[in-house]
This record gives C-alpha cells, structure tokens and sequence, in this order.
C-alpha cells in the first residue's frame, strides 16, 4: 500500500506556498542576518532554489499543483532575468550559469526568452568562460546546467567528472562534512536531472544506495531533517523501489513536520522568535525554516510521479529476532525522533528494518564515542551474518585507525583480549 | 573487500581496549571541534548553485519547542 497521494500532494502546495512567499522576501534583497552572519544568504539562492522545486513540481501532474507552479514562476521570471542577474553574467563569466540557473529551469519550463538566451550565449563565448576552479560535484551541478541548456545528452566529460566524485570514491558516512553528504545528494540530482532522466552513475546504483541508507541512519540520528530529506530523495529521483530504511526515514520526516507545522533545519532559534515581532518575526522563520520546507516539497514532488510513492508499510527481507531484541536493548534514548515512530511498528516492519537499526545504533555509539560498544556491535553484527551495511565497514576501518592511532600514541593501551 | 570482510578483519585483529581509547578521543574532543569547524568555515566558501550549507543540529530542541513557538505560524500566516 502507497502512501495517500493527496497527503504528499498537502505537503507539496504549502512547500509551493511557502517559496511563494520567500520569493517576495528575499529575491529582491537576500537575508542579513547580523546576529549570525552566516544565516545571511544573497537572492540568487532562494531564486535559483526556487526555480528548482518549481522544475521538480511541474511533473507531480496535479491541477492544484501546476497552478502554484505557474504562480511562482511569473514570481521568479522578473528575478531570474533582472538587469542585476544580467550584469552579473556579463561580469562574471565564468559564473554566467550560476546567475543564470533560474532563467535555464525557467526555460525548461517553457517560460523562455529569446534575448536572454542570446544574451547569455554571448558570455558563454567569453576566453574567461571555464576561468573558476569548482570542486568535482559542483563541476558536476555546472555540465548538468549546461546539458539543461544545450539539450546534449550527458557526455565523456560528464562521466569523467562523476569518476571523481564521491558516487565513485564512496561517502566518509561517519567523519564526512557536511557537505560531502551534500555532494552526494545533490550529485543524485544531477545524474537523474531531478528524476527526468534514468541517471546513469560511475558505480552501481545499488552501491550508491546502500551508503545513502547509512547516511540517512545517521541523519536521523543527529535530527538533522534537512540533509535526511535529500537523502531520502535518492529513491524517488533513482526510480529505484523504497526499502523500508527509506521508507522509514519518509515516515518519521512526516511524523516531524506534522508535530512541528513545518519540517525543522537546524538553524531557526526558539528565543530569538520569541524576541521578534511583527514583520522581522517573519522574515526570519522563513529565512531559517525555507530551505527544509523546499526539502520536504522536493521530496514529495518527486514521490507523487507514477510509481514512485513510499509504502506505508516497512517490508524487507527477514531479520534474526535475537539479534534485533538485543539491537533494541542497545539503543541510545537521549535523542532521535525515530524512537517513537520505531516503537509503533509492527514487530514485522521492525524486522523488516533490522540492518537499519544496526546502523542507527553504530551512528550512536559513535556519536557518544562509545568504541567498545561499537566493537561489540560489529562482532554481534558479524556472529549474525549482518554486518553487511556500508555503516558497518567503516565503522570497522574506524575502530582499526583508533587502535593503530592508541598503539603510536600509548603502547599501554594495547591489551589481548 | 566487502563490508563482511572489513568487519571480520578487524575482530580478528581484537588487540585494544577500547573503553580507554573513547575516553582518550573525548579528553580530545574540544580540540577536535575546533578544528572541524575551521574546515567548515573554509567549505562553506566553495561556490555552488544549490547552497544547503547552512549549520545543522539542534533540532533535537526545535521538535516540540517550535511546536506553537512561532515558526509554524508564522509561515502560515504569511502565506494565507
């Protein structure tokens, strides 16, 4: 059983709504934040965010939702090819596709602009044009652009690049940056041209998944629901059928944006909305709270195409019982919005999630820096034929890098077991 | 090497206390952090279209804090 298409179709319009209402805040001006600079964002991000869900949206093939898709593009269309983005083009050629982003989805879109387009071929001719160093995956973000522009089918150079990305050399799940986790996502988009196109990827795709299953265990882990939702997305946008990690992780981002009225990121403070008033109340909920909205209508925007809903059930293959009982003993009860949902599956949809929980549990034991109940873990793991996850193994090379770091650093620290 | 053959490698190199060494990581922690956030702050810089790179955590305290706190309500009274 799918999950109920007018519920995903709710979530998307007030995602819709929502960006409607950021565009008019910040399209003209950006964000300052002076209490923490780096809230501050410019306008370029919200029009070019916006351009994007509005271009995953287009194809949920609802009325309700093609109606705000038009909506927010006569929004956009003035931002997308102001005088402003224009001169920054003619500035800045190396960065032309950047400003010009929104105006290529807008296109996509069928909203074109014949002067534009000849406008920003002329900078794309510029000797400065490849002039700035990007790292591999926003090298990838620029072909997939100019793939948009162009309308050639992804290329030689295309793949070389994907060859060095980390859908290629593999995810740090557990020391990783932030932003590795975002190359991968983002570099999920790319490859599919946002679920448009059956992506084609430098290592198999199943591989691929595996590591975002990983990833989103930690995700939930940390509460962090923005990155959680674009990993999540992997599935959708890969057309790939939702395991019941994925699936699990769809139902807990519900369950939290339904608690709190919107899905949470992390940077919106509860005293300081408290301190606000009036307009500036406002602008900052939405300067803090729009991206992971943006997330959530991404998410069911790509969910709502044909076949590509999340089951309302967890189903997975079967799952040792002790092992999962002890897995549950395990659990760290100081955080994740997880827990509960858990707890109100079915012992069967738990089961169903065995290798999950194995990897939620690993995330935090790591997390609290608990490496003798890591070690236990893997061997428990190991004893039970489950140590199968990407989590797992690097988990295992984590523990080995300690031990060899204990053994330079304090040769009394190495003791038989 | 599959993940299975990681994880057997290492339990068959069973050689460490590993209780001591996660207290030896923590006494470290603060060092650590530091450092972490100084690659941020340099990452952060990296140009790229689709800008996620806002700091993350702490919803652990949004999820029933913001809860009829504002933000919710705010968003919803601004767009109708």
């Amino acid at each position: 059983m799918e999950w109920e298409r007018a519920d995903l179709e709710a979530r998307l319009c007030r995602a819709l709504d929502i960006s409607g209402k950021a565009v008019e805040l910040f399209a003209e001006n950006g964000y300052v934040d002076s209490e923490l600079p780096e809230n501050s964002f410019g306008a370029d991000k919200v029009i070019a965010e916006t351009a994007m869900l509005i271009y995953i949206a287009s194809a949920a093939g609802s009325a309700n939702v093609t109606r705000r898709v038009d909506e927010i593009a006569q929004l956009l269309l003035p931002h997308a090819r102001s005088a402003r983005m224009r001169l920054d083009m003619a500035l800045h050629p190396a960065l032309c596709l950047d400003f010009a982003f929104p105006h290529i989805l807008l296109s996509e879109l069928g909203y074109r602009d014949c002067a534009v387009d000849d406008f920003l071929k002329s900078c794309l001719s510029s000797r400065a044009r490849h002039g700035h160093e990007r790292p591999p995956f926003a090298t990838a973000e620029k072909l997939w652009v100019e793939q948009l522009l162009t309308g050639e089918q992804p290329d030689a150079a295309w793949r070389h690049c994907l060859r060095n990305t980390v859908l290629n050399r593999g995810l740090d799940i557990l020391g990783g940056q932030r932003d590795d986790a975002y190359a991968l996502t983002h570099l999920v988009m790319y490859c599919t041209d946002f679920g448009f196109r059956a992506g084609k990827f430098p290592r198999k795709p199943a591989l691929i998944l595996d590591e975002a299953a990983s990833l989103l265990a930690k995700c939930l882990d940390a509460e962090d629901y923005d990155l959680a939702g674009e990993v999540v997305l992997a599935w959708p946008l890969t057309a790939t059928p939702w395991p019941a990690a994925a699936a699990f992780g769809f139902r807990v981002l519900a369950r939290v944006e339904d608690a709190v009225g919107v899905l949470p990121g992390g940077t919106t403070r509860v005293d300081r909305l408290d301190r606000l008033q009036g307009p500036e109340k406002n602008r900052y909920a939405f300067a803090t709270a729009y991206h992971t909205a943006y997330v959530t209508g991404l998410l069911c925007a790509a969910s709502l195409r044909p076949r590509r809903a999340p089951p309302v059930e967890m189903i997975g293959p079967p799952f040792n019982a002790r092992l999962l009982d002890r897995l549950v003993d395990r659990i760290e009860c100081d955080q994740g919005h997880w827990q509960a949902e858990f707890m109100k599956l079915t012992r069967s949809e738990q089961e169903a999630l065995g290798l999950f929980l194995l990897d939620i549990v690993i995330a935090q034991k790591c997390r609290k820096r608990d490496y003798a109940a890591v070690s236990e873990l893997l061997v428990m793991a190991d004893k039970y034929q489950s140590a199968r996850s990407p989590l797992c193994g690097q988990a295992a090379e984590l523990l080995e890098r300690l031990a060899a770091y204990a053994r330079t650093t304090q040769p009394r620290l190495i003791a038989s077991n | 090497m599959t993940n299975e053959e990681l994880v057997k490698r290492f339990i068959d190199s069973k050689a460490v206390n590993f209780d001591t060494i996660g207290k030896l990581v923590t006494e470290l922690g603060p060092e650590l952090s530091a450092s972490k956030t100084h690659i941020n702050m340099v990452l952060i810089g990296r140009p790229c279209i689709i800008a996620c790179m806002m700091p993350a955590a702490e919803a652990a305290t949004l999820v029933g804090q913001l809860h009829g706190t504002g933000t919710a309500e705010a968003l919803a009274k601004a767009t109708g």
